[in-house]
């Protein structure tokens, strides 16, 4: 295969193994803290208060990383977070008198808490509203500290005791810069962590294309929460590094520019590269030191300069290092090296949805899917109307109709896209009407799109396994806690990813990113991915479009190996002979109703159907 | 939604640590290219430090108090320095900021500056006098931020020019009591630290020793244009008097709403909202009897030779009026001057430190001596008016007993 | 009553401002459905080249109503440019790019504000004093403004010219369509491009309209003016339905008046934080805005 050359090339880069080295906490924190002495070793103080700085950014830019970067939320509050986590701290430390290490936890769990209030509301919305909304919740948390006489309102709090440990006090630059990096390491471990695990991966898939992830299986809302929590703890350790050499504290430090200055680091750092984000903060903090002329000038050249990222570079200084990323790409080369040349026979099937008997075509008995009277209106418009039919395991039914007939809407409908106006569906006889795509996905429902819609920016083999999200039972503690788990575990996924592939004939393609295959390609990479949930239904929107006649005889062949794997198939299809051929069954829709059903070669003699493409005599042609 | 484009080639993390060492590196050697000499000993310059904030939203008041420094060490250079050695200006930026503050008071600890002159939002500057404390106590004279913080703090090297926080406010509550003979009094402010701090001390004070009624105690949004709904409410609530403690910036459109609705109550400013922008904006009000502002006595309306000296230098050398704050800067530096000149062969931090608290000379904005915590002695606050000529001149002045009488 | 009276006529007056900004933001995001974050500062930057034609150029030596029409002009005609030169060279590649763009057209807000620093100097500028700021009239029983009422008067007209350009001409036909699918536009013969500066440049004379306006009338510009005004007025669009002409008139003059109630009635601290309280519960209970949306659907 041509991915065992590249996947030993990228191996054998240093890069990697240090990666994986930097989701260590020992690993991270020894990183900045040789950094740290590094910096000590120039002997200066004022190099000191500004490498405490860089760490302060950094971290923030590394916690707006997870929401922006890694998840696409466009946040542009974010010193909130970094807000409630200082002023946390400083609560604690100077109204109750706590140990200043004790504060950090606790500011971290408040901030959490702070985040899903925040967030639960909020992220529903589209991307451009939500910026909008972000910005009036940075103001109203700094609003609210500037009126909270308990943390002196405008005043603030003075002064701030200096951390301490055991008798040990952290009270000049040199060990508060220690303290800084040790703070900033922890958190470039989880980060990390959270960056090359499952869940970083899910996330991508979000900011991709947030709603094919979720029809493919990825809680994107619960996902997104997540991220602008995480994204929020980190937040608050940097206001706990704030806290820990700021000798006071008050609202003015908390203003929508300091959110705008996180943003730009992030931006010019490249969104979702921990490098950049490193990168971008130093350069942030140290060229107007470094040339003092331009400090005047500050906000400009570093808005401006974000333009120019951004236009002509968008990925940034240090670009993100794309999928395959430091977790696959190991078991990635235990899976390809175990595996001989010749395209398995054995390779394990994936297994329909638990529950549904491998049973051969036809033979299945009991409904798949079932839809009774579901219908769909649009304001005056009836897109659905009263359409009742039933798959059965193994069953491969196509639905057919010419345009605007509802063929996409009722698809919605049953992946729930779009609740309908009425009807009910049910899933091997439980009801799935209305529910979340996501949930619909889980009970064993995969889809395919019209417009084939993969995530642009990950390789064929993370597209399929974002397929694989609900089966992985893997949480948030494993990605943070556990990354030998992780690790062993996409493993496993990976060998499952890389034997659908292979099952299409495309396991090549592995490591390629979308935009460089082929359509017929993509679309079996988009095939896989839907199977790679282990779906007991799966639907198929148009897969035949665009290939040419030999790459149709392998489509059907692939349908035929699916289905008697005791998988439905609902096929919508324009080809009329491919239709006959696969199907066991066909519905034909016209303006929303089922107007004839059931043996496909009759049902394409059926008068009326014939009449629905084809229009009423001396009107305009509508063709297969 | 679409994300970004294809991505670059992969730089090993090597390139990144050695982007970093190199930064370091780089600024290392910048840094130590600078001046190296002391001043505290040798024939060099004098080296200054002024601690200003040149970026931000107050930027215009930093440049200003650069403008005031630089004047003020003009005609001791001409003069052919301090015992032959030129004076001379390093200006840090602190951008009214506590990270920037601290990285500024670094810089020059770094630059070994003879002293330190400035300060002007407390956000930098109580970061900056940890720095310089820390740093064998580099003499600090505090020019513009009032923040009672900064000599509550026992810090043995800071002495202050203006007035304090906490000092305004008994001159506005005996002003309100003594002079406008008000009975029911709207106090509002802006939400900023310095307003709120003048605001709470006052009705702290009314509290405990009487005072007229508060009736109205609130804020307004900086930087909202229309003020009617407030002074409507002002009115409302009976009051004879509203008392403003923000900034000028509001204060003109205050003053001028105030004029065309031609309520009755009285309007006054506290010592922030002078400038002369307010008489440009609200003609009418500034000469209405009911209008006065009690403030500092600030460049616009010293009256002495001096004063009038450095308004016309000013104009001259910067081409535009000097802001308010400048003269303390102005005579900030004329202190530390004062305490140079003292024994110029002995410049050390303790010894300069000693001799500030000693200071004792006339400035522009009154006399200058300094009590135990660095603070000035008694503060000459006045109240104001414009007369015909749309020029602000003082009414009335506290005396250093502080009863309020006429002036002139 | 009267505080009644003073709330409203204040309201309107601010609200108007806000009206009238509220257009050029929803005149855009109908068609790219996109915030342009820049825009509020675009009324700063024309209230400065105002600014700048009245105070520094012989042409404040003309009589005030003359001297105010020029300096209108000057300013109109240089907001459009820059609205147009952005579009041209900042925007246009990042439509399809939602994340990119808003992130720019920040940036874009932020350097409008430092170069306007960096030119006209940080302190806050005056615009010379026309009498009839101050002169008031009674009306009511309350003390009004005669300013108000010219200030509410011109905004009212513009916006009934603004719904007749949308609602009877053809470009305004062709922008409609725009906003509700640009294929099927293109497909029509509608070209794009063209329509997409339209609006980019009537937006931007509006909001200069608007910051010549808010000199004369309050007499005190300042750098950062522009950011705040424009949320407010996004707020206005989104509460009178984001797309919709109609509902962005009726947005900005219920913010403005629900920010005068708030300072009269409540306190001003919390005025800002009223209106962005009302947003999102806007954006949660009826995200089509009153008036209802006017936007493509989303896929």
């Amino acid at each position: 295969m041509g991915s065992l050359a590249a996947t030993r090339e990228l191996l054998s880069s240093g890069s990697l193994k240090a990666r994986i080295a930097l989701t260590s906490i020992i690993g991270a924190v020894s990183f900045a803290v040789v950094i740290a002495l590094l910096v000590m070793g120039m002997g200066s103080t004022y190099w000191m208060a500004i490498a405490i700085s860089v760490t302060t950014y950094a971290t923030m830019g590394l916690g707006l990383n997870v929401v922006l970067g890694y998840a696409g939320l466009l946040d542009m509050g974010y010193a909130a977070f970094f807000a409630i986590g200082a002023y946390t701290s400083a609560i604690l430390t100077v109204n109750l008198e706590w140990n200043y290490f004790l504060s950090i936890p606790i500011a971290v769990v408040v901030t959490g808490l702070a985040g899903i209030v925040i967030g639960y509301p909020t992220l529903r919305l589209r991307p451009d509203y939500l910026a909008i909304v972000t910005i009036g919740f940075g103001e109203v948390v700094r609003t609210a500290f500037n009126n909270w006489q308990y943390v002196g309102a405008t005043r603030g709090l003075y002064p701030l005791p200096n951390p301490e440990l055991f008798g040990f006090v952290f009270d000049d630059p040199q060990r508060q810069l220690i303290l800084a990096a040790v703070l900033f390491g922890i958190v470039l471990a989880f980060v990390n962590r959270l960056g090359v695990s499952h869940i970083g991966r899910a996330w991508r898939a979000i900011r991709d294309d947030d709603f094919a992830a979720e029809v493919v299986g990825v809680p994107t809302l619960r996902l997104k929460i997540g991220a602008y929590v995480m994204g929020g703890a980190v937040g608050a350790i940097a206001g706990a590094i704030f806290a820990s050499r700021s000798v006071a504290i008050d609202p003015t430090n908390f203003t929508l520019f300091v959110s705008v200055q996180v943003l730009m680091v992030v931006v010019l750092g490249g969104l979702g590269s921990v490098r950049g984000v490193l990168l971008a903060s130093t350069v942030f903090v140290v060229l107007p030191e470094i040339l003092r002329e331009v400090q005047d000038y500050r906000t400009l050249i570093f808005s401006a300069l974000v333009i120019a990222m951004v236009k002509f570079r968008p990925s940034g200084l240090i670009a993100e290092r794309v999928s395959p990323d430091a977790v696959s790409l190991p078991s990635l080369e235990e899976a390809v090296a175990g595996r001989d040349p010749a395209p398995p026979p054995a390779a394990p099937p994936p297994t329909p949805g638990s529950g549904a008997e491998a049973a051969p075509r036809a033979a299945g008995d009991g409904a798949l899917l079932e839809l009774r009277g579901v219908s769909q209106r649009f304001g005056g418009l009836t897109a659905l109307d009263d359409v009742s039919l039933a798959i059965r395991p193994g069953e491969v039914m196509g639905l057919i109709g010419p345009n605007g007939a509802g063929k996409t809407t009722l698809v919605n409908a049953i992946t729930g896209v779009r609740k309908p106006s009425g009807g009910e569906i049910r899933l091997r006889g439980e009801r799935i009407t209305g529910r979340r795509p996501h949930r619909i996905a889980k009970a064993g429902v995969a889809r395919t799109f019209q417009a084939i819609r993969l995530f642009p920016q990950l390789s064929a083999v993370d597209n399929v396994i974002t397929g694989e999200y609900q089966a992985a039972h893997l949480g948030v503690v494993d990605a943070l806690l556990r990354p030998r788990r992780e690790r062993r575990h996409q493993a496993e996924t990976v060998e499952r990813a890389l034997a659908l592939l292979d099952q299409l004939g495309i396991a090549d393609a592995a490591l390629r990113k979308p935009s460089e295959l082929s359509y017929a390609d993509r679309r079996r990479i988009e095939i896989a991915r839907a199977l790679a949930s282990e779906p007991s239904l799966l639907i198929l929107d148009e897969p035949a479009a665009g290939m040419n006649p030999s790459e149709k005889r392998d489509l059907v062949a692939t349908l035929r190996a699916i289905a008697d794997q005791g998988i439905g198939i609902l096929l919508i299809e324009h080809d009329m002979p491919l239709v006959t051929r696969i199907s066991d069954r066909a519905a034909v829709l016209d303006r929303g109703r089922l107007i004839a059903f059931g043996d496909p070669h009759d049902v394409l003699r059926d008068e009326r159907v014939i009449d629905a493409y084809l229009g009423k005599p001396h009107e305009g042609e509508n063709g297969a | 939604m679409r994300t970004s484009a294809p991505t670059s080639a992969r730089r090993p993390w090597r390139a990144l640590i050695a982007a970093l060492v190199a930064t370091f590196a780089l600024g290392l050697a910048v840094s130590a290219c600078g001046g190296d000499d002391s001043s505290a000993s040798g024939d060099g310059p004098l080296e200054i430090g002024v601690l200003a904030p040149m970026s931000g939203s107050v930027a215009s008041d930093g440049e200003d108090m650069v403008n005031a420094s630089k004047l003020a060490i003009e005609s001791v250079n001409a003069d052919g320095g301090i015992d032959g050695r030129q004076l001379e200006l390093n200006v840090a930026d602190d951008a009214c900021e506590a990270q920037q503050g601290v990285q500024a008071a670094e810089k020059l600890v770094q630059d070994e500056v003879l002293a330190v002159v400035g300060g002007f939002c407390s956000d930098a500057t109580l970061p900056a006098m940890e720095v310089f404390d820390r740093s064998d106590q580099l003499p600090f004279v505090v020019s513009v931020s009032s923040n009672p913080d900064v000599t509550e703090s026992g810090l043995e090297n800071i002495v202050r020019l203006i007035g304090r926080d906490d000092q305004e406010a008994p001159a506005d509550v005996s002003y309100l009591t003594d002079v406008v003979g008000s009975e029911k009094v709207a106090i509002v402010h802006d939400n900023t630290e310095f307003a709120v701090s003048v605001a709470d001390n006052m009705k702290k004070l009314i509290e405990e020793e009487g005072g007229p009624e508060i009736v109205y105690f609130d804020a307004v949004q900086p930087g909202s244009n229309d003020y009617r709904s407030v002074l409507d409410r002002v009115k409302r609530e009976g009051a004879d008097t509203f008392f403003y403690t923000g900034f000028y910036p509001e204060f003109g459109p205050i003053a001028r709403q105030w004029a065309s609705l031609g309520y009755d109550y009285n309007l006054i400013g506290g010592t922030s909202t002078i400038n002369a922008s307010v008489a440009e904006l609200a003609p009418q009000a500034v000469t209405d009897d009911k209008f006065s502002i009690v403030t500092y006595p600030t460049a616009l309306l010293l009256q002495g030779p001096e004063a009038k000296q450095y308004r016309t230098d000013y104009k001259k050398e910067f081409g535009d009026e000097p802001g308010p704050y400048g003269v303390f800067q102005y005579d900030a530096i004329k202190t530390l001057i004062a305490a140079i000149q003292e024994d110029p062969s002995d410049l050390s931090h303790s010894a300069l430190n000693e001799r500030l608290k000693a200071v004792e000379i006339e400035g522009i904005t009154g006399a200058i001596d300094f009590d135990d915590k660095g603070d000035r002695n008694a503060f000459p606050y006045l109240a104001v008016r414009a007369g015909d000529d749309g020029e602000f001149a003082p009414v009335h002045a506290i005396d250093s007993d502080g009863t309020w009488s006429e002036s002139e | 009553m009267d505080t009644f009276i003073q709330v409203l006529v204040s309201g309107l007056t601010v609200g108007s401002f806000y009206a009238l900004v509220a257009l050029g933001y929803t005149m855009v995001y109908g068609i790219i459905r996109l915030i342009n974050f820049a825009h509020g500062d675009l009324v700063m930057v024309a209230a400065f080249i105002g600014w700048f034609v009245l105070d520094r150029t012989a042409v404040g030596d003309l009589p005030a109503v003359p001297q105010i029409a020029i300096a209108g002009t000057i300013a109109i005609g240089g907001a459009v440019l820059i609205a147009l030169g952005l579009l041209r060279f900042v925007y246009r590649s990042l439509i399809d790019y939602p994340l990119g763009f808003m992130i720019v057209a920040l940036s874009v807000a932020f350097c409008l504000q430092e170069l306007v620093k960096l030119i006209f100097g940080a302190s806050n500028r005056a615009y010379p004093a026309y009498g009839i700021s101050t002169e008031s009239i009674g009306f009511l029983g309350v003390t009004v403004n005669r300013m108000d009422l010219v200030v509410i008067a011109l905004a009212a007209v513009l916006m009934i010219g603004m719904l007749w350009f949308v609602n009877r001409t053809r470009t305004g036909l062709a922008m409609r369509a725009l906003a509700v699918d640009h294929d099927a536009a293109r497909l029509m013969g509608i070209d794009v491009r063209a329509l997409i500066a339209v609006a980019f440049g009537v937006g931007a004379a509006l909001a200069a309209f608007t910051g010549v306006l808010s000199g004369v009338y309050y007499q005190r510009i300042g750098f950062e003016m522009g950011f705040m005004l424009g949320m407010k007025a996004f707020t206005a669009a989104v509460v009178g339905g984001i797309g919709n002409v109609g509902g962005a008139m009726v947005g900005g003059l219920l913010i403005g008046i629900l920010e005068a109630a708030v300072q009269g009635y409540l306190s001003s601290t919390w005025s800002d934080a009223f209106i962005f309280g009302t947003l999102i519960l806007v954006l949660y209970l009826r995200p089509r805005g009153l008036l209802g949306e006017r936007v493509a659907e989303s896929t």
